[in-house]
């Protein structure tokens, strides 16, 4: 058992058998995974990101739960809806630890996690994504008819104080 | 007794440097960093976060699938935004309203004969 932490991995190949064989349904499962695509050209980058993403939505497993997948390419983050970052440094800081020997309190702990890792993997990803997607855009088109609805409130409040006097 | 040679500067220190010749146990000792207690918190945190993700999952998003509130209250929000804009109109309308008053000193400002 280790540690939570960033696994980095550097992409040596860009074929498609390669890949296959790198590409597991249990990479993301225990750890989060850095894959570091910066030896390819950026058009390569690109492709390769857009297989990783495929692959991953094809087999109906998440690239963000239990842990995250981060890409490593010069691309904007635009291109997939993968994490996406220019350079490690950019990273999140929460994962970032250097890994020792355990206690048993913390082997434990981590034991715990894993049941949690497993029942989370064992979710129905894509049904999860869509639900998160489309709770956000309700949510986000709810804050702006509010913005709207709270402008016009304040115009008849004004105008309303402004006869009374 | 052979007397060691000091520098210069340490001229008037030389009892003391003898009084202490390689023991370094009168210098504060810096506390030693506990890495296990970082460790503990770290898989702490990562605990709780997993068991959200989780709950999210499993509990949460089920939930919302049965009984999705978003269009009703977008379609809510659009009903009174609605009704606010026809009491806005209402307002506006009336005689002697500030806008028909705004628009009044306009159109006086322009089209209206000069008095010289």
């Amino acid at each position: 058992m280790s540690l939570p932490v960033y696994q980095h991995y550097n992409l040596k190949s860009s074929s498609l058998e390669d890949l296959e064989a790198f590409l597991k349904p249990d990479l993301n499962l225990r750890h989060p995974v850095v894959i570091n695509l910066k030896i390819f050209t950026p058009d390569q980058q690109r492709d390769l990101v857009g297989l990783i993403e495929n692959y991953y939505v094809s087999n109906n497993i998440s690239y963000k739960f239990p842990y995250p997948i981060y890409v490593v390419t010069e691309n904007e983050s635009t291109i997939s809806k993968m994490p996406i970052v220019k350079e490690t440094s950019e990273l999140p800081k929460f994962y970032s630890h250097a890994e020792s020997r355990m206690n048993v309190k913390e082997t434990h702990l981590i034991g715990k996690n894993r049941l949690l890792q497993i029942e989370i993997r064992n979710t129905d990803s894509l049904a999860s994504a869509t639900g998160i997607t489309k709770y956000g855009h309700f949510h986000r088109e709810v804050v702006s008819l509010e913005e709207e609805r709270l402008f016009y409130r304040g115009i008849i409040t004004k105008l309303t104080t402004k006869a009374k006097k | 007794m052979d007397k060691k040679k000091y520098p210069e500067d340490l001229r008037g220190f030389e009892e003391f440097i003898d009084s202490h010749p390689n023991d370094s146990s009168f210098l504060p000792k810096l506390p030693k960093k506990e890495v296990s207690f970082e460790h503990f918190t770290f898989l702490t945190n990562d605990s709780d976060r997993l068991l959200k993700i989780k709950d999210l999952m499993t509990q949460k998003l089920p939930f919302a699938y049965k009984f999705e509130q978003g269009e009703k209250l977008v379609n809510e929000q659009f009903a009174e935004i609605k009704v606010m804009k026809e009491r806005l109109f209402d307002l506006c309308d009336t005689k002697g309203s500030p806008y028909r008053k705004s628009l009044s000193d306009v159109f006086d400002a322009f089209f209206q004969p000069s008095k010289v």
